[in-house]
């Protein structure tokens, strides 16, 4: 049986393979299906004008605006890319989470390096005690974990003091997901000029939709006080037992790491 | 993105950046091998199709992750192989890849080549039909590197084992099909 690899090679000439598919173009549509809403939108001018008289209204007055308790309203016209929020009539339901699953522990130099933007880390709370990457969402999400301690309390929801995660909201508009129940507040309004949410009183429940396309949820916790803020492509989360005046302190203290 | 074509490395940066047209001409680039892959592992066009698509999705996700410089395709394979596994092992239907000689091939074996007369058709049907009753792991050796032609680095990627391992892989498959024409032979 000396000649069965030549033989080997020769078969495969004879052998069906099946055509390939065009691939291509259905991975471009369930890309373009994650873009942007509002890349993706057509707005007319009036709605667009509209849309820009709301936002300088919002972020001109620096207003801290009640949103309506409307059920089941969707509020990712805010202008965070990366996150809805959604009001649902029941309270949230999902476990606490026992342990972060935030990804691999790494340096914040090696972080800078593996995300597709630069971190920013939060100077009024120093450097974090630990930083994780994790590949779920596109271009990475990086997670800056500070223990309890120093002013923070530990979350009984995360088991730490504070809990910052950044991913690049422009490619990921629909990944993360908030359901907010009766008993949370949803507030928006500008830091240093740039949009935020604040989500407070109730816990309120944190989805992370399939991260490339797909459908389901990959994961789902419960979560407690949250500032949620979009800086440039970044869209930064700021969780811990706080109140907003600490929260705003944090986030606008949030600077470019120096490894980035 | 101008009319020069860009490099795959200036693709794969321009991609890791957000650029989904740039990241669309590395799924064109890459397609077939990615399909056929995904195709040897499921044994199913359809279940091929659904691995490379949700492949190349993660891809996507995970260029942050890929180590500037290194070659792309095997990386690419083994996240695209991932898929096709998972896939296979959760399906209900685990057929297995039948291999099968094209009709138009069958119709040119009146007029061979040389090189084709060389593998007639009775011994090329035993063949087919040896690879075929080999086990997963063996006919998937046999398929990369004889049928699609991987490098060792692909292949490692598609049959998920270090690259040392793949000649040894490939060697016993070789065996073992050695045995099955022998008993078949015999």
């Amino acid at each position: 049986m000396v000649d069965l690899e030549r033989d080997l090679q020769l078969l495969r000439r004879d052998v069906v393979v099946p055509d390939t598919p065009d691939i291509a173009d259905e991975v471009a549509r369930r890309m373009a299906a994650r873009a942007p809403a509002a890349k993706r939108a057509r707005l007319s001018p009036r709605a667009a004008l509209a849309l820009a008289v709301l936002a300088a209204l919002v972020l001109a007055a620096g207003a801290v605006a009640a949103i309506p308790d409307a059920r089941h309203a969707v509020l990712r016209a805010l202008g965070l890319e990366g996150v809805t929020v959604e009001r649902v009539a029941t309270q949230p339901h999902a476990p606490v989470a026992h342990t972060l699953r935030i990804g691999q522990p790494v340096s914040l130099e090696r972080a800078a390096r593996e995300v597709s933007f630069r971190p920013l880390v939060p100077r009024a709370v120093g450097n974090p005690d630990r930083v994780a990457v994790s590949f779920e969402a596109a271009g990475g999400e990086l997670s800056l974990v500070y223990a309890p301690g120093r002013g923070l309390p530990r979350s009984r929801f995360t088991g730490v003091g504070l809990l910052v995660g950044e991913l690049r909201g422009d490619l990921n508009p629909d990944l993360l997901k908030k359901a907010v129940g009766p008993g949370g507040r949803i507030r928006t309004l500008a830091i240093r000029g740039h949009r935020a949410i604040w989500i407070a009183g109730a816990p309120h429940e944190l989805f992370y939709a399939n991260a490339h396309g797909g459908a389901g949820v990959t994961k789902a916790r419960l979560a407690g006080n949250v500032l949620l803020v979009q800086r440039g492509n970044v869209l930064v989360r700021i969780e811990g037992e706080m109140k907003l005046k600490e929260a705003r302190r944090i986030a606008g203290s949030l600077r470019p790491s120096a490894s980035g | 993105m101008g009319d020069r074509p860009l490099s795959e490395g200036r693709l794969i940066v321009r991609a890791r950046d957000g650029d989904q047209r740039a990241y669309r001409e590395l799924v064109e680039q890459n397609q077939t091998i990615a399909f056929r892959v995904a195709w040897a592992i499921t044994g199913s066009a359809a279940d091929a199709e659904d691995a490379a698509q949700d492949g190349f999705l993660k891809a996507f996700g995970a260029l942050p992750r890929f180590r500037e410089g290194a070659p792309f395709r095997p990386w690419l394979l083994r996240i695209v192989a991932n898929e096709a596994h998972n896939r296979r092992a959760s399906t209900e239907r685990r057929g297995r890849l039948a291999l099968r000689v094209a009709e138009e091939r069958r119709a040119d074996d009146a007029v061979p080549s040389p090189e084709a007369a060389l593998l007639d058709s009775e011994r090329r049907d035993r063949l087919l039909a040896a690879v075929s009753r080999l086990g997963d792991r063996d006919r998937l050796a046999i398929v990369c590197r004889y049928l699609l032609e991987l490098s060792e680095a692909e292949m490692a990627a598609a049959m998920r084992c270090r690259p040392g391992t793949v000649k040894s892989r490939l060697a016993r498959a070789l065996a073992h099909l050695r045995r099955e024409i022998g008993e078949t032979d015999g």
